[in-house]
Order: C-alpha cells, then sequence, then structure tokens
C-alpha cells in the first residue's frame, strides 16, 4: 500500500469541518497502525512513475515512489508488482483557475486542513456579519469541468444553516456558482422520480430547497480568474461577468495524479496508458462521438489497463469515456460541462470488483475472467447535507439506478424509476451521520467491518 | 456590496424557476423534522438504499 499521506481522511464529513461542526480529529486517523495490525506492508510516499514492463536490468514491472514520511522525506523507492491497483483519486487542480483555492483567494473543503481553514474564514464572515456588515458568501465550482457539484451544494446549505444559527442570515447573501446547466444536475444529467403520484425532476426539487432557503443561483459558469474580493467568469452564451464577495469556497476541477510511465527500453509511453486528464485508460469506449451517440457500453467494465491488463484504475483515477451530463460549449469555445462524478459508493464497488479479479486470478494462475461493474449497470445511494444537528439538521437522501442512464433499458428517464429517489429530512442527515462512524469503522478494518456494505 | 441582481438571460431564468419552484408548507417542514415520521422514514431510506447496493452491477 502506497499513500502520499499519513492519515486517511473520511472526506464527506470535510463539509461538516468547514463550517464548523466537526474538528479535523474525526475525519482523520493515522493509516500506518492499521496496515500493520493487517499484515499489509505501507510505504508512506507519492508514487511517480509507473513501469509496466521494468527496465532492461530487470524486467520485472515496478512503481517508482518519492517517499514522504519525516524520517525517509525525498528518498526514492522502487517496488515490484504483479499486479497494481492506481486507486489514487484526483489532483486538486487549482493551478487550471487563476487565483482558485487557498493559495489563491478562494477556500475549499477538498482536505481536512483545507475545511479547517475555511471554518476558520467562516467564522470571520459571522464576525463581520455580527457588527452589521452586510457579506455575500460564494459556494460553487472554480471552474467550467469541476465536478463534485453535490458537495458544493452540501457546503451552501450548511453555510446557510450556520448563518441562520448565528442569527445574521438577513445580512448574508448566499450565492451557489456552479458549472451545472440546471440546478439538480449534479453531474449525472439530473434525476427524475416519483414522489406523491407525480413524476419530478432534480431540478425542480433543488430550486424548491433554494426558494425555502433563500439561496441565490449562477448556473452554466466557467471560473476565469478569482481575484482578492472578486471573480471573473462566463457563461454559456459567451457573457462575462464579474461577481464580488466577502468569502468564496470554490472547488477546483480534477486530474489524473502526476504520474509517468516508460517502456522497457526507458520510452514515454505516459500517453499510452493516459488520457490528457491524467486519467489512467481502462477498457472503455474512448471513440469520440456526439452527445447524441453516448451509450451505456462507453463505460467501462472491469477497470483493466487496455495497455496492461495487471493494471486497475477504480474510482476517479480510470479515465471516463465522457461526462454524463450534456457536454455544452460557449460561443468562445469554453467548455462548461460537469464532468462525471465517480466517488462515494460508485469507487467502492469499482475497488472491490478489482480486488475480486485479482483474488481469482492469483487462485487461477492469472488466467481468470475479469470481474465487472459498470457504472451504467450500478446503482448509486447518495446523502447530501443540508444541515446539521441530531434534531435539527436536514439532507437530501438520494438513489439513482443506474448511475449512467440507459435510454435503451430505461427509455423514458433513462434510469430505473423504482430505484431512483429523493427526499429531504432530518432522517437524511441522521442516515449520513451514521455513514460517518460505519465507514470510518470499515476503513479502520475493525471486527465484522466487510459486513458494511460499499 | 449590492445585492445580486440577475442580468444574464441564464440568471434570470434560473432567478424566476427558483421564485416559482414549490414552497413547502410549514406542515410539510414540520414533517420533515417530526422525530416519529423521520424515524420511520430512515427505516424506509436505509431499505431503499440497501436495495440499490444489492441491485446487480455485472
Amino acid at each position: 500500500m502506497v499513500s502520499p499521506a499519513a492519515n486517511w481522511n473520511w472526506i464527506p464529513s470535510n463539509i461538516w469541518v468547514g463550517v464548523g461542526r466537526m474538528t479535523t480529529k474525526q475525519v482523520l486517523f493515522p493509516l500506518a497502525p492499521i496496515y500493520r495490525r493487517k499484515g499489509i506492508t505501507f510505504h508512506q510516499g507519492l508514487a511517480t512513475t509507473i513501469r509496466p514492463e521494468g527496465t532492461t536490468a530487470d524486467p520485472r514491472p515496478s512503481v517508482e515512489l518519492r517517499r514522504t514520511d519525516n524520517a525517509h522525506q525525498g528518498e526514492t523507492v522502487s517496488l515490484t508488482y504483479d499486479y497494481l491497483i492506481n486507486a489514487t483519486g484526483p489532483k486538486l487542480n487549482f493551478a487550471a483557475t487563476p487565483g482558485l483555492g487557498p493559495d489563491g483567494h478562494s477556500w475549499s473543503v477538498c482536505t481536512a486542513a483545507h475545511a479547517h481553514e475555511t471554518a476558520a474564514a467562516l467564522a470571520q464572515v459571522i464576525t463581520r456579519l455580527r457588527s452589521g456588515q452586510r457579506q455575500r458568501l460564494v459556494i460553487g465550482t472554480g471552474h467550467g469541468t469541476c465536478t463534485c457539484e453535490g458537495a458544493a451544494f452540501e457546503y451552501t446549505f450548511n453555510v446557510e444553516q450556520a448563518l441562520r444559527e448565528a442569527g445574521v442570515r438577513e445580512l448574508a447573501e448566499v450565492v451557489y456558482l456552479t458549472n451545472e446547466y440546471e440546478l439538480g444536475d449534479f453531474g449525472v444529467g439530473g434525476m427524475h422520480f416519483v414522489q406523491k403520484g407525480f413524476t419530478q425532476s432534480s431540478q425542480m426539487w433543488t430550486e424548491s430547497l433554494f426558494r425555502e432557503r433563500g439561496v441565490r443561483a449562477i448556473t452554466q459558469a466557467h471560473v476565469h480568474e478569482v481575484m482578492d474580493g472578486s471573480l471573473r467568469y462566463e457563461q454559456l452564451d459567451g457573457t462575462e461577468h464579474t461577481l464580488e464577495f466577502d468569502f468564496a469556497m470554490l472547488l477546483p476541477p480534477f486530474r489524473g495524479a502526476d504520474l509517468v510511465a516508460y517502456d522497457r527500453e526507458g520510452n514515454d509511453i505516459t500517453s499510452t496508458m493516459f488520457a490528457p486528464s491524467g486519467f489512467l485508460k481502462v477498457d472503455a469506449d474512448y471513440t469520440a462521438k456526439p452527445y447524441e451517440q453516448w451509450s451505456a457500453e462507453d463505460w467501462p467494465h472491469t477497470y483493466e489497463s487496455v495497455a496492461y491488463p495487471n493494471i486497475f484504475a477504480p474510482g476517479i483515477a480510470f479515465a471516463p469515456p465522457h461526462q454524463i451530463s450534456r457536454p455544452r460549449t460557449s460561443p468562445n469555445g469554453t467548455v462548461i460541462a460537469p464532468a462525471p462524478p465517480r466517488t462515494g459508493m460508485p469507487s467502492g464497488i469499482m475497488a472491490r470488483t478489482v480486488a475480486e479479479t485479482i483474488r481469482d486470478r492469483i487462485a487461477a494462475g492469472g488466467t481468470a475472467r475479469a470481474h465487472g461493474a459498470s457504472m451504467a449497470t450500478m446503482g448509486a445511494a447518495c446523502v447530501a447535507s443540508a444541515g446539521s444537528g441530531l434534531r435539527n439538521g436536514s439532507a437530501a437522501a438520494m438513489t439513482m439506478f443506474p448511475v449512467v442512464p440507459d435510454y435503451t433499458t430505461y427509455p423514458t428517464t433513462g434510469r430505473d424509476q423504482k430505484g431512483t429517489s429523493g427526499e429531504i429530512g432530518l432522517a437524511g442527515h441522521w442516515i449520513k451521520f451514521m455513514l460517518h462512524y460505519l465507514f470510518i469503522y470499515k476503513a479502520k478494518a475493525r471486527p465484522l467491518w466487510f459486513l458494511i456494505p460499499e | 456590496m449590492d445585492r445580486l441582481t440577475p442580468t444574464s438571460p441564464a440568471d434570470v431564468a434560473t432567478t424566476e424557476r427558483i421564485a416559482a419552484a414549490p414552497l413547502p408548507t410549514g406542515a410539510t417542514l414540520r414533517l420533515r423534522q417530526n422525530l416519529l415520521v423521520q424515524l420511520v422514514r430512515f427505516a424506509r431510506i436505509n431499505l431503499r438504499m440497501m436495495k440499490v447496493i444489492s441491485a446487480k452491477h455485472s
């Protein structure tokens, strides 16, 4: 096991760290003791290079890493492997938008440390509001190709709740800034579910929440630049606008980890193994085609590298064939299209599938057929917090089946109506709160951890 | 600073849609926070999620 971080982070609860409801200690735990207990060798380091054919001196496939632990900071290590699982998650690409991120002029909740800083900045905003100063808080996506709109949605409504509880809501203007074409898209092209005898859209459902909580929204936006107290963005119609703010939490777009690959002779094969976005190419159909020709079959099943079948990429690390939401471009050529979400429950299912494939191949000598779990045939449950508190919390609990719409099997909405649902209330918060403890328990490999499903 | 005024056609349309979206009544809001009702919803949502999780994906 190779990880550049010493601690594991239950990222969904960073939202609550970002409003001061949880501490970083509650969402982090050290990895080394867990791996020691489970008999797994742990290398704290950042993987930099894959040599899937080894070298002329040693033909065994290997991966190079730069150690990040204090005792061996900067040392390079090479590990040979039989199977390699590239489950790096994303690189937070703040550099894609000038001025974006904690090193620039906006805040983030993508890591526990970021969320902690953001909570302190939010506390300052509340102090200014208490002194009678009006404040504008902008929360959303910091680039036209961001994913994880659900996280921005969650943070928006948790901040709104924090402002109400502080008694300063009237002086605060909360603005949700998003690359989604319409509210409720969430990077999955929206959803339709049956409620009280009607098929309703996630768009209307989300807009209802925005109305109830008095949150403003700017959609179809690509942020070009974040400056001190203002940002410049373009919308799909090609118009440019400037938005002033007192506080901004904007998510970055993702790209793959900065890995390079070489063949046995030392030739650079990075572009063979990885998409330009840095994500690993797997068994997907990467043929460029218009939205109307997208198919459920485009999505990968086994997450095996086509070039090297002993390399896998579950979760965010695999290169998706295309978006799920309809991609759109402004007249200026700016792409404003949410990237497909691959985190949460789907990434857990993919990881288990890859583990089962490797287990079978070890048992059968490498010839076993790969297990499959396509996002076009798997469902997902998503709980988006809209406020915390065991008595006054709230969350939108959503299920969808499948994640990638399949209009051949489900011609009406692309998804099975029985498996697609949404409701908001305190029960959703209890579930999200329960998942916090359940998944940390599972990640710590405590007794019977395997009974907790992905 | 002044309150945000929608200017682009997209912002005007989004603002109008939000203004026209269904507003939950006081009774609906109370049901969403009612402990007994939400306890039942908690069980139902969990069951629904377990069904989605256990659905075949291969």
